[in-house]
Order: C-alpha cells, then sequence, then structure tokens
C-alpha cells in the first residue's frame, strides 16, 4: 500500500487511478492507514475497499481456492478507460508486487492503442514499438524497401517505428 | 452474467470489468465513477496474518 502510494503520481499522470481492495471491515482498514501514517507519516493516497462479504473478490476471481477460500491473493486488474480489463496480474500471498511494472504495463498499453502498435520484451517507454504486420503484397513491399534504407527491422514481418510524439506527449510521467 | 461471474470466477482479459458498488476508506465507490479514466484496482490479502509489504 505505501508502495502504490509512493508511486501514485506516476499513475495520475498517464490519467490512471489506484484502487485497493481487501475483505477487511471498513474500520479495520481506517485503522490501518491511520497506523501507516503515525509510523511513517505516509497517508495512503487512494481509496481501500472494504470486501467484507467477498462479493466484488469472487466476481473477479481474486480468490484462489487452493490457496484459502476466504483470502485474496495479490491480485491486478488493469481496467481501460472504457471499461475493459486489458491485464491480469496473479502473485502469491508471500511475494509482494513490483510496482515499476505495473505503471510500465498501463503505459505499454496506452501506447499499444495510441500508436497501433505492440511492444517487444523488454520495452520501455518511449523505445521503438513492433510495428503490425502487412496486410497486403504491396505493403510488404515498401516494409522490406524501408528495412533496406532505415535498418529498423528484421524483416517484413518484423520491423520497429519510433511511437508517434501526440502518444509520447500524452503517456509522459516527466 | 455477474452470477455466471461469480460461480466461475472467470474474468478474462479483454472482457468488461464487473460492475460494483463498494464502501471505501474514501466513502462510498463504484466502478463507474472510473469511467474515463485506466484504472488499477489490486487486492491485498488480510493485514492481520500478512505483512504490511504490497
Amino acid at each position: 500500500m505505501i508502495a502504490f502510494t509512493r508511486a501514485h503520481t506516476y499513475f495520475k499522470q498517464i490519467n490512471t487511478e489506484l484502487l485497493g481492495l481487501s475483505v477487511d471491515s471498513n474500520s479495520s482498514h481506517l485503522a490501518w492507514i491511520y497506523d501507516i501514517y503515525c509510523r511513517t507519516g505516509i497517508k495512503i493516497s487512494f481509496p481501500i475497499i472494504a470486501d467484507r462479504n467477498g462479493e466484488i473478490a469472487r466476481k473477479y476471481g481474486m480468490i484462489a481456492n487452493e490457496i484459502s477460500n476466504t483470502q485474496t491473493v495479490r491480485n491486478v486488474f488493469i481496467i481501460d478507460d472504457k471499461g475493459i480489463i486489458r491485464v491480469i496480474l496473479v502473485y502469491p500471498m508471500n511475494v509482494g508486487r513490483f510496482i515499476p511494472e505495473i505503471l510500465r504495463t498501463v503505459k505499454a498499453l496506452q501506447m499499444a492503442d495510441c500508436n497501433g502498435c505492440s511492444t517487444a520484451a523488454n520495452w520501455m517507454p518511449n523505445q521503438p514499438m513492433i510495428m503490425p504486420i502487412p496486410n497486403n503484397y504491396e505493403e510488404l513491399e515498401n516494409r522490406v524497401e524501408n528495412i533496406g534504407k532505415n535498418k529498423n527491422g528484421i524483416n517484413w514481418y518484423l520491423s520497429f517505428r519510433q511511437p508517434k510524439q501526440e502518444c509520447i506527449e500524452k503517456n509522459t510521467d516527466s | 452474467m455477474d452470477y455466471e461471474l461469480m460461480v466461475n470466477n472467470n474474468v478474462k482479459i479483454g472482457q468488461k470489468a464487473p460492475n460494483f458498488e463498494a464502501i471505501t476508506t474514501f466513502g462510498n465507490i463504484s466502478l463507474d465513477d472510473y469511467k474515463g479514466k485506466w484504472l488499477v484496482l489490486f487486492s491485498h490479502p488480510r493485514r492481520l496474518y500478512t505483512s504490511m509489504h504490497n
């Protein structure tokens, strides 16, 4: 929760909000966040849902019955601005999340949407993106010619281009 | 639809996020409140039995 709070400002800069959930009661959450404040001076900057009867957790499949039938595991759902679930990450109870990867994934989704491209392994924001595969022979030839000139790919089926400036501006957190 | 999800635990990527209304530390919130924004929704194990790490 502290780690998410520390990163909250970076999420906000890309039009993204944070929302926590556990099956504890609201008063237990209030006591918890006050305790965090007293001990660290950090105010948890986003709401935490008290899903007392596990209704939301069950709807979203946050409870892994093989592990526990009352406790949520560590799930992350990235939901886009149209209410579509775009990514689901699941971690066991004994491994914490790596917040920079969650932030990077939101950026990758936004950049993929904005550019009509996809991202390769280990992609970081503002790096070149993979262009969609050509749909016809002419496009294929253009792609091959382009790669010959610009050295921006391996072959017609794998070439890269810089993300559009307008997308970078929308997606920047610096 | 929601009932089916509750039975199967099978939300998948590409699907509409199931709506909810919830009591939170910031007051009542529903999923619709986040229309037009991206949302990272994350669950946390029960506090009493775990550390405070994320």
